[in-house]
């Protein structure tokens, strides 16, 4: 296939393109409770093609592109005019100019992890099933729906340059829905998690960690109105907020002026209470799912700290943005590193607290810095005992926060981050019932 | 016009007829779902454009197959060989005997479907195709429109234009059934950047419906509201948490409820669905009492119900489950103004970014991009964002004491189960007055 979207090409004149190669194969099993609802597999292929064309506009050097999705179902005359319409529409596109990277020293390839072999993946996939259930041994809760994906996917990236990478990665990606009935409460709770590796303690853990939460959740009390009180943010909370230093220190924010982030200056303000920011892309985060050796680009990625101790020390991105800011490109890197607090976190602790353990659906916005949500269970320390709440609303701004949040010194691994379990902001408002 | 079937799925027909044909000889019921989705993204923006294939993009094929006690399918997209589809297809029911017989899973028994003759088919229609237009006649439309929303404010950082198409052709085909279906539909945004000495806020407005690019004329109208309301946004404050009286821009709640790919005609409205089901129109709530559930075709079974059509896939990858449609609230008789007049302290929601259910637990969230005060029955031009309303349902309904008479439903967004599995849905209604806690 790729060979004939080549040879289109070049009967086109197009000389300049990039091909993305994908191949996915994976084994899926749905459960209800405790019983197999439906197993599924999959077996596709795709072929992402961008095609570039420089031109001149109003004296300006340009460089136009359009991106086409390809299949292998495609015929030769199909491709010929998907290709020829996209060529056409990329002269409409009148972005500055950027080169396309070039083959650099690195290693050829990525490293080629052994595909799942579908033969053994019903015993890759029943252990994992077991792993899954093994703490679901309560008589008023477990797991009431799960569904559990194994995935093998393999990429090649090429380009008109000379680029010609390929590398291939396992991924398995489990959502769980738990719930907890007992006198007066009937509640559930979600959960979606993945990673690359074979480790049966993580999901273990995710299991008995989300049906005791469910328990809390069904002896929680309706919160009432907390204001002026500590707050505590982990989960997928706690990486979205970090998710908001990589957004605001892209190149390409910073190019739009969508950022505030200053090389060499500290992001967080001039005069920080709390625990300063260390940030490092890490491409190679052991066993996430989100680790890639090459972006699209097939630029090779390795590790680039973005900020240090709250200073801004580099902008990140695609060579694009990074050829319009005139920096050297770093690739698009997913997954990130964040330092553990210095101990104040934990001294905090002895203080009244608000620690939310779950949202209905933790809201960031990049741009504008606020960040909240409906939250289904929390622990509430009154400086005394803690206890679960539920019911409760938060709401503030990362730009308001920022100067006086601090950092656990207890540090997890999950999806595309590695670093502190929870923040911790002052005077919180929490909007109860 | 017409909008033409995809000549890719027809040509393939004869293939899959001949495919389930094959599997039927050993399987009480087989079904294959084609689909041929094309369709492409524009955006523009003050430093940059693109165009890209629309991510509803699609084409693959999906199989199902009672393998005697519950349904097994296998996802797939090369067709050279239909014998390796064919064997692959039966691995996939071989696998689930393996786990029942060997590692020792229980299986859900699931009754066999009942698989009526039936052979329909559908074709929308649209003023103007997207892909008879010519990518400079959208482009220069969205730059156009750009620059005169540019020269409206000095606050403003960007104003990024989107248009967006898709052209769905969906085959199904089973024993008893052979369904054909396409149609096209648009989404587009203005979306402008401002900033002032307290930050950036944005605004959007949207557009969506089962058109081409005659949406292009429509998205002029949304251009200077956004732009306008930038500023408000940008001069807002901060809303103190409480408890209020509110009044809901389309938002999702009220007393007569439906949902159905017939109940209305969005970006979700279609002749089957995606398990080979009409369409229907579903009265979800009647004078404030749940009448039906929407369901796809393997819980109605297991439920003994009659399916209303709701099985829809993100795309030929993945499972089917029951998804909403159009799903909306119907119109009241109350108007708007009157509404505001008989609040004594709240806000008027507009313009949501997002909303999720807690669906056991009756919670919902919903956030908008800003609420307008309202004292003693009138709007004092202050302005608070953003809004975070949350709530319990069954309170929230309850206390529903007055809906307008005007009903907008919106295909701009999607929906998603959790964080995955992402439909294309149109949702709205009229006015709310209702009680909710906001922060």
């Amino acid at each position: 296939m790729i060979d004939k979207i080549r040879s289109i090409l070049k009967q086109a004149n197009i000389d300049i393109w990039n091909i993305r190669e994908l191949s996915t194969s994976s084994r899926e099993l749905f459960f209800i409770r405790k019983d197999l609802d439906m197993n599924r597999a999959k077996k596709v292929r795709s072929y992402t093609l961008t095609v570039y064309r420089d031109f001149q506009d109003e004296g300006n050097s340009c460089k136009g592109s359009a991106t086409l999705k390809l299949t292998p179902s495609m015929d030769e005359s199909e491709i010929r005019a998907k290709v020829e319409k996209a060529y056409y529409a990329a002269s409409f596109v009148k972005n500055p100019f950027y080169p396309l990277p070039s083959p650099g020293k690195t290693e050829r390839n990525g490293q080629q992890e052994k595909s799942h072999d579908f033969q053994k993946s019903l015993d890759d996939l029943s252990g994992l099933t077991k792993s899954l259930y093994k703490n679901d041994v309560h008589e008023l809760g477990g797991i009431n729906s799960a569904e559990i994906f194994l995935s093998s996917n393999s990429y090649r990236i090429l380009n008109s340059e000379g680029i010609d990478v390929s590398y291939s990665k396992n991924r398995k990606d489990i959502e769980l829905i738990c719930d907890w009935k007992e006198e007066g409460a009937d509640v559930e709770l979600y959960n979606m998690f993945s990673f690359s590796d074979n480790c049966p303690e993580l999901v273990e853990e995710e299991c008995r960690k989300q049906i005791e939460h469910c328990r809390l959740r069904a002896q929680a009390s309706p919160a009432t109105e907390l204001k002026s009180v500590n707050v505590i943010l982990g989960g997928n909370a706690i990486i979205d907020l970090m998710g908001f230093y990589l957004s605001q220190t892209t190149a390409k924010n910073k190019y739009e002026k969508l950022s505030s982030a200053e090389k060499g200056k500290v992001f967080q303000g001039d005069n920080v209470r709390g625990d300063l920011i260390s940030l490092t892309l890490d491409p190679a985060i052991p066993g996430s799912s989100y680790a890639s050796p090459f972006d699209t680009d097939g630029i090779s990625l390795k590790q680039i700290p973005l900020l240090e101790k709250g200073v801004v020390r580099q902008f990140h991105g695609s060579l694009q943005y990074s050829h319009y800011l005139n920096i050297p490109p770093t690739g698009k890197i997913k997954s990130f590193t964040v330092a553990r607090g210095d101990g104040r976190f934990e001294e905090l602790k002895k203080e009244p607290y608000v620690e939310i353990l779950t949202f209905s659906d933790f809201q960031m916005d990049n741009l504008t810095g606020d960040f909240g949500g409906e939250i289904r269970l929390a622990l509430y320390f009154d400086g005394k005992k803690v206890s679960p709440i539920t019911g409760a609303t938060l709401s503030a701004c990362l730009f308001d926060i920022q100067d006086e949040i601090y950092l656990s010194g207890d540090i997890i691994r999950k999806e595309n981050y590695q670093g502190p379990k929870s923040l911790m902001f002052k005077n919180g408002h929490i909007a109860g019932s | 016009m017409k909008v033409e079937m995809s000549g890719f799925l027809i040509k393939q027909k004869q293939a899959l007829k001949d495919l389930v044909k094959r599997l039927s000889e050993d399987y009480k019921y087989v079904s294959i779902l084609g689909t041929d989705t094309s369709g492409t993204r524009y955006q523009l923006s003050r430093t940059g454009s693109s165009i890209n294939e629309s991510s509803w993009v699609e084409r693959g094929f999906v199989s199902r197959v009672y393998n005697g006690k519950s349904y097994s399918e296998y996802s797939f997209n090369e067709i050279d060989n239909m014998g390796d589809v064919e064997r692959e297809i039966r691995q996939t029911i071989a696998d689930n005997k393996t786990l029942i017989e060997n590692h020792g899973f229980n299986s859900v028994a699931y009754p066999l479907l009942e698989d009526e003759e039936l052979t329909e088919s559908f074709l929308g229609e649209i003023e103007s195709h997207p892909e008879q237009s010519s990518s400079e006649e959208i482009i220069n439309s969205l730059r156009s429109e750009m620059n005169r929303g540019l020269k409206l404010a000095d606050y403003l950082i960007d104003l990024r234009m989107i248009y967006e198409y898709a052209h769905v052709s969906k085959l199904f085909i089973s024993s008893g059934k052979e369904l054909e279906q396409s149609y096209v539909w648009s989404q587009g945004y203005s979306y402008p950047i401002g900033q002032n000495e307290k930050g950036m806020k944005y605004s959007y407005r949207s557009f969506s419906g089962m058109k081409g690019i005659e949406l292009l004329e429509e998205m002029k109208a949304g251009v200077e509201p956004a732009v306008l309301e930038v500023e408000e946004l940008l001069n807002a404050e901060r809303l103190l948490p409480g408890e209020y009286e509110i009044i809901c821009a389309v938002a999702s709640a009220g007393v007569n409820m439906h949902d159905g790919a017939k109940a209305a005609f969005e970006v979700s409205s279609y002749l089957f669905d995606d398990e080979g089901t009409l369409g229907t129109d579903t009265q979800v709530i009647e004078k404030g009492i749940l009448k039906s559930g929407i369901s796809d075709l393997l819980s109605a079974a297991k439920l003994g119900t009659v399916p209303t059509g709701n099985g829809k896939r993100e795309s030929f990858e993945r499972k089917a489950y029951s998804r909403m449609t159009n799903t909306f609230f119907s119109p009241g008789k109350d108007k708007l103004e009157d509404m505001i007049a008989s609040v004594k302290k709240g806000y008027l929601l507009e313009n949501y970014t997002c909303g999720m259910e807690d669906p056991k637990n009756w919670g919902i969230q919903c956030v908008a991009l800003k609420g307008k005060e309202i004292l003693n029955g009138k709007l004092t031009g202050r302005t608070v964002a953003p809004v975070y309303l949350t709530g319990f349902v069954p309170d929230l309904l309850q206390s529903i004491s007055m809906i307008s008479g005007d009903l907008k439903l919106s295909g701009s967004g999607a929906c998603g189960k959790g964080y995955k599995e992402f439909v294309k849905t149109s949702t709205g209604g009229p006015y709310l007055k209702t009680k909710g806690r906001l922060a």
